[in-house]
């Protein structure tokens, strides 16, 4: 006899390929460049109870915890397992119930066997528009219904055919109509895919193992992360802090606090938020699911970090947010820049966690930097150029921070050769910036600074998104890292921490992203290590002397 | 007249001679001298030819594969090397592209440049993305950066990649100029010659690659060679490349970063040899050895290639975490998964297999040579599917109690179920893994699996490729016997081929048919003069011309083929239609009305030495035949026939449970299979279930 364990651990394999492959196919397929080069989608199975029961590692943390909960809610509150039929594809991209801010779209697919619902595929990506303000990230908004459409969950396809009204519905409010319903499509393309795969596996496994497999997984998932967490030390862990964020024009500043209280009691966690700033009327408010998924993201990167066999866990965690808090918003507030309230959310997690297993501690991460560039070009062409500059890692308990990796996102950086080939800007240097580590024992990675030119007669429109201006603070003793910088060249005109401003003929911008927080006292930081960064030209020997204590 | 293949394991050196005369092969083993490997190699050469009563003078060809670019990457054992490169852009480096390689595990380290940082000079040049001059070049400023890396630094090579030089080499030639002139024994590289591509990182990454193997690779050619020279050898030699073809030593000596992967694509060469000789339409290389498995697909002859990947991977064989080179290679799926795989339990019962490999130091538990981990040689060895006397040959006593007492201790007493259930499990998870791996892989190529012909090579592969073939889908597996020895047989398969690259964008309604033709015929042109160097005749020589094309601002370019035997047959209509053809081809549905445009040129041109069929000559064995109990889960222990090769008949089908036994091999055939031996190659094939 076969022992249960052997082949739930088997099919738990093929899940997890199978969601590779749905990556591959919705990447592959997109049109936006969030979803191709920023990576910014998810891919998962799900069972009937929304359960993950297999996802792509590659799968942004931001997405990827929304997937249980996605479907969770399509299924309990909108389409009963009854209600639906094969070749069914359900859209929405409710903020509450998706990704955080409507630019998320997902698209879930019901896995039929012999006429039942056997789970589900569900993929979500960021598409090229959504109605509403440019670009998908935008905070400037009053409310969400200014940040453009927002679909319920409603079938695309019903039983295989496509509902004409739901299409015209979404194409009449979107820009660039064809390639969004492309990004739509190629999300469905990749359920369709695991459809037909999730059946190869019944095939070969048998629907038995099948269902075994399918509530193993879960019960497997939920039982290592509870073991693990026995092993931690009881207590209360607690973190906090303020973020300011500039606003352009005459826009007041806005600065929230995150506070949570992480109690660890035998084998339960849960999280506290109260006391956490209320919603506020610009796009950062966090709607609660796109929180729970990212929490689930940092506890399975630092509780269970050796291992690859872990789905959903968020059941093991409470979650306690106020309502109507910055992180658990009440609609309709607006969401666009989400991400500005749900990294520090998840940074004073990580921070707490970090206090009760100090060996998986990191330091606080910094925000990174995008630049949108738009003007038309001497040949009488329309450009658009976006750029970033990517934070480096906060130093790490026992590890300095790397250089250029954003977090808890991932972001391929652009090359100057191909921004120079299709933009009319001139890109003066992208380096690593000496000196801007924040200090410890272990170290973060440097700032990147990106110098941008603009070598023609005419003036071309620039957004620049820098996120809160706080530096992010170090760890036992680390010092804090430096905030992100927007200036141009010779530092005679201010320009916006967030918003817009225009790009002067002749005219050199400076962007630096923030940096992270050192990890332990500087003055502890090994010899060997600081003659590392002064001969790599990084360290200047005057910090190293100043902040190193270094001779 | 004989050729020569010498094919450079980590483990072993290969040698395999062709009798082109009458179409026989003959092979042999010698270890590998890890410290100066040309002398395992030479004197791998020198024992086959003496048995063979073969002198080196009557060698006209030998071609090499070596594995030494890729070792000197992961062992770092390159060359002190500089970088030149343009203001504001030494960084270029260690910023890499930003991208996380695994987002789960926040200890992750990030290769280690092969240029630290104080070795990156900055010269204030530039080029404008139209190749335009925007900064000219001040030599002197050149000679003092090229001064301080050699007299500060003691450089042996600079590696030289300036802003756009994809679009002109004028900058990148005055930095050579001046090391030639003042530093005559510096090596040089340009990314201009060496990959001119479009995006400063991929192009950098290759160019100081080039430039960290260089010296160690000239070195070590120039040593082969005389010795090959003393003995009498008065032919060429050839150096097999990543993409499956090979080029003369003066080649391989500028531009070594082509040899970076070398080994495994002359598995692959193998692979399509067998099955052009069986009419397969479609092929699954599949190479297990003690470390990685790699499988690669070959459709209607045709070995896909690919113009990227990252080699030394620093973190679980994963894909991004080691030194990306941007040349041609044929495309692999490659995982941590081989006879040395260590197996683990975990905490809830789940067995794992990998990526961690015990290699062969210290090795399988039971080789005895101080490996304590249980491995997949340990779980075969256990199932049956290993000779444990050496009656069959082989050099490894095999401690067959340490291993059981291992599987028991880690694996069986913690899931409580009997040893040799722990040992299928093993086995089973590793060819799990490796189908699933490869299963990707053939979708991404827009391959179904179940319709290829496996051909199984490496020193695991024939024993797992039965449980591999299952899980896909596929019905016919064939083992070449010599299989072990395959990498050197496929170099003597391998033809003369070389491919010229130049970034240069335009979009298609705006580039001229002249300025296309021109282009093309300029590469043609460089690559004939590589192939004519290495003693290729023009009439010979194929061209295919290949064109990067994308719409407009769109995320990657694909490579279209343009079926022409001369530019003066291109077209825009049939750009067009080729375009449309291979993208609806790659992402199953139809290009876009949007504007197409041409990222990059290249020309593959391709000497066909269209061979027959070869006979390996083996030195006569005797018959051995016996009989073993093997454990295939399904029908618990079974009793299998073994025997070697010389104790099988030609033709006849036998049905399994079987082992098919050499020294280099051993071939499982599954209850649920029949093999036939067939031109010394092992056909196994799933037989029909009954209705």
């Amino acid at each position: 006899m076969t022992r249960e364990g052997h082949s739930t651990n088997l099919i738990w394999n093929r899940l997890g390929s199978t969601t590779e492959e749905m990556y591959n196919v919705a990447s592959k397929l997109a049109f936006s460049s969030s979803i191709r080069d920023r990576a910014d989608t998810a891919s998962s199975i799900c069972t009937v109870g929304g359960e993950v029961i297999g996802s792509s590692k590659r799968s942004t943390p931001v997405l990827s915890g929304g997937n249980l909960y996605t479907t969770r809610t399509i299924l309990a509150d909108v389409y009963p397992p009854e209600t639906l039929s094969p070749g069914d594809t359900i859209v929405t991209n409710d903020p509450w119930i998706v990704g955080g801010h409507l630019s998320d779209v997902a698209v879930v697919n019901p896995v039929f066997r012999d006429g039942d619902v056997l789970c589900l595929c569900s993929s979500i990506g960021h598409v090229a528009d959504i109605g509403g303000e440019v670009g998908g990230w935008a905070i400037g908004a009053r409310d969400v219904y200014e940040e453009g459409i927002r679909v319920p969950p409603v079938k695309l396809y019903d039983g295989g055919t496509i509902n004409e009204d739901v299409e015209q519905f979404l194409r009449n409010n979107v820009r660039l109509e064809d390639k969004v319903m492309g990004d739509i499509e190629a999300l469905r393309s990749a359920n369709t895919f695991g459809e037909a795969r999730v059946n190869e596996v019944v095939d070969d496994f048998g629907i038995g193992s099948f269902e075994t497999a399918i509530e193993d997984i879960t019960q497997l998932s939920t039982t290592r992360l509870r073991r693990r967490i026995a092993e931690i030390d009881d207590g209360t862990y607690v973190s906090s802090g303020d973020w300011t964020i500039r606003r352009p024009r005459a826009d007041p500043d806005i600065t929230f606090t995150i506070r949570l209280r992480l109690q660890i009691d035998r084998n339960a966690m849960s999280f506290d938020f109260t006391g956490t700033s209320e919603q506020v009327s610009a796009g950062i408010n966090c709607p609660l699911g796109n929180v729970r998924g990212m929490l689930s993201y940092v506890v399975r990167s630092m509780v269970l970090s050796d291992s690859n066999k872990a789905e959903s866990i968020d059941d093991v965690f409470q979650l306690s947010v106020p309502e109507g808090s910055i992180i658990n918003p009440r609609r309709p507030a607006p969401t666009g820049g989400r991400h500005v309230s749900l990294f520090p959310a998840a940074y004073c997690a990580i921070n707490a966690l970090g206090q009760a297993c100090p060996d998986e501690s990191i330091a606080w991460p910094g925000g990174g930097q995008r630049i949108v560039v738009n003007g038309t070009d001497e040949r009488g062409e329309e450009f658009i150029g976006v750029n970033s500059t990517i934070p480096p890692w906060p130093a790490r308990a026992n590890k300095d921070g790397i250089s250029c990796q954003a977090f808890p996102t991932n972001v391929k950086n652009l090359p100057i050769e191909v921004m120079e080939l299709y933009t009319p800007l001139l890109v003066r240097s992208n380096k690593l910036v000496p000196d801007t580590e924040g200090a410890g024992r272990f170290r973060s990675g440097f700032a990147q600074e990106l110098v941008v030119h603009n070598p023609t007669n005419t003036e071309f429109a620039a957004s620049v998104t820098s996120g809160a201006q706080n530096p992010p603070r170090g760890v036992d003793g680390g010092q804090s890292g430096c905030p992100a910088i927007v200036e141009t060249k010779n530092g005679e005109k201010r320009l916006p921490h967030n918003g817009q401003f225009s790009f002067e003929p002749g005219e050199t911008i400076r962007l630096r992203s923030a940096s992270g927080g050192g990890f332990g006292r500087p003055e502890k930081r090994e010899d060997t290590a600081i003659e590392q960064d002064l001969d790599r030209g990084l360290l200047t020997p005057t910090r190293a002397k100043e902040v190193y204590e270094y001779e | 007249m004989y050729r020569v293949g010498i094919d450079i394991g980590g483990t072993f050196t290969d040698v395999t001679a062709l009798d082109k005369n009458n179409g026989t092969l003959v092979t042999h083993k010698e270890p590998t001298t890890p410290d100066d490997p040309s002398l395992g190699a030479f004197s791998g050469l020198k024992t086959l030819l003496h048995e063979q009563r073969v002198g080196f003078t009557d060698v006209e060809e030998v071609v090499h594969g070596t594995t030494l670019v890729s070792n000197t990457i992961i062992e770092k054992t390159g060359a002190t090397t500089g970088l030149v490169t343009t203001a504001g852009t030494r960084d270029v480096l260690g910023i890499r592209r930003s991208l996380r390689f695994d987002l789960f595990d926040w200890h992750i380290e990030e290769p280690r440049p092969l240029v630290p940082r104080n070795r990156r000079v900055e010269i204030d040049e530039r080029l404008d993305a139209d190749g335009a001059v925007r900064t000219p070049i001040d030599r002197a400023e050149v000679g003092r950066a090229v001064r301080t890396l050699v007299v500060e630094h003691d450089v042996d090579s600079i590696a030289v990649s300036l802003l756009h030089s994809y679009t002109s080499s004028e900058h990148e030639e005055v930095v050579k100029g001046v090391v030639d002139e003042t530093y005559p024994s510096v090596y040089v590289t340009l990314s201009s010659r060496v990959a001119p591509i479009i995006r400063e990182f991929e192009r950098t990454s290759t160019t100081v690659v080039n430039g960290y193997v260089l010296p160690v690779i000239d070195n070590y050619l120039d040593r082969f060679e005389q010795r090959l020279r003393s003995e009498g050898f008065r032919g060429s030699l050839y150096l097999m490349t990543s993409s499956g073809g090979i080029v003369s030593t003066e080649t391989a000596r500028r531009e070594p970063v082509r040899l970076v992967s070398s080994g495994p694509a002359a598995g692959v060469l193998l692979s399509r040899k067998i099955g052009r000789a069986v009419g397969a339409e479609g092929v699954f290389s599949f190479d297990m050895g003690g470390t990685t498995a790699k499988g690669g697909i070959v459709e209607a002859g045709e070995i896909p290639i690919c113009y990227e990947d990252d080699i030394g991977r620093t973190y679980r064989f994963k894909k991004g975490s080691g030194y990306t080179v941007s040349v041609p290679l044929i495309e692999l799926s490659e995982i941590g998964a081989g006879g040395g795989s260590i197996a683990t339990v975990d905490g809830m019962g789940m067995v794992n297999v990998g990526p961690e490999s015990a290699g062969s130091r210290p090795g399988p538990v039971c080789y005895g040579r101080g490996g304590e981990k249980p491995t997949v040689t340990d779980a075969a060895l256990l199932l049956g599917f290993i000779d444990e006397e050496g009656t069959f040959g082989g050099e490894i006593d095999v401690d067959r109690t340490k291993a059981e007492k291992v599987f028991d201790e880690r694996i069986a007493t913690p899931l409580d179920i009997s040893l040799e259930r722990a040992a299928l499990e093993v086995f089973e998870v590793v060819t799990e893994n490796m189908s699933n791996a490869f299963r990707q892989h053939a979708t991404e190529k827009g391959v179904d699996p179940h319709e290829l012909t496996m051909i199984a090579q490496g020193g695991a592969g024939p024993m797992t490729a039965f449980r591999v073939a299952a899980t896909l889908g596929i019905d016919e597996i064939i083992c070449p016997l010599g299989a072990g020895v395959g990498s050197s047989i496929g170099l003597i398969e391998a033809p003369k081929l070389y491919e010229s690259t130049r970034t240069k964008q335009h979009l298609v309604s705006d580039i001229s048919l002249k300025e296309l033709t021109n282009t093309f015929d300029e590469l043609h042109e460089s690559a004939k003069n590589v192939l004519l160097d290495a003693g290729a005749s023009t009439e010979d020589l194929t061209p295919e011309f290949v064109l990067g094309m994308r719409h407009a601002n769109q995320g990657a370019e694909i490579q279209v083929a343009l079926p022409v035997d001369s530019t003066s047959e291109l077209s825009f209509e049939l750009l067009e239609r080729r375009f449309r053809e291979t993208y609806e081809n790659l992402y199953h549905r139809p290009a876009l009305d949007h504007p197409v445009e041409i990222l990059d040129f290249r020309v593959k041109l391709k000497e066909d030495i269209e061979g027959g069929e070869k006979t390996i000559r083996h030195a006569p064995v005797d018959v051995h035949r016996d009989t073993r109990e093997v454990y295939f889960g399904t029908r618990g222990w079974v009793t299998a026939d073994v025997r070697n090769r010389a104790g099988i008949e030609e033709d006849r089908t036998v049905g399994g449970p079987a082992i098919v036994q050499s020294e280099q091999t051993t071939v499982v055939v599954d209850p649920e299979s029949t093999y036939t031996l067939k031109n010394n190659r092992i056909h196994v094939r799933r037989r029909v279930t009954e209705q």
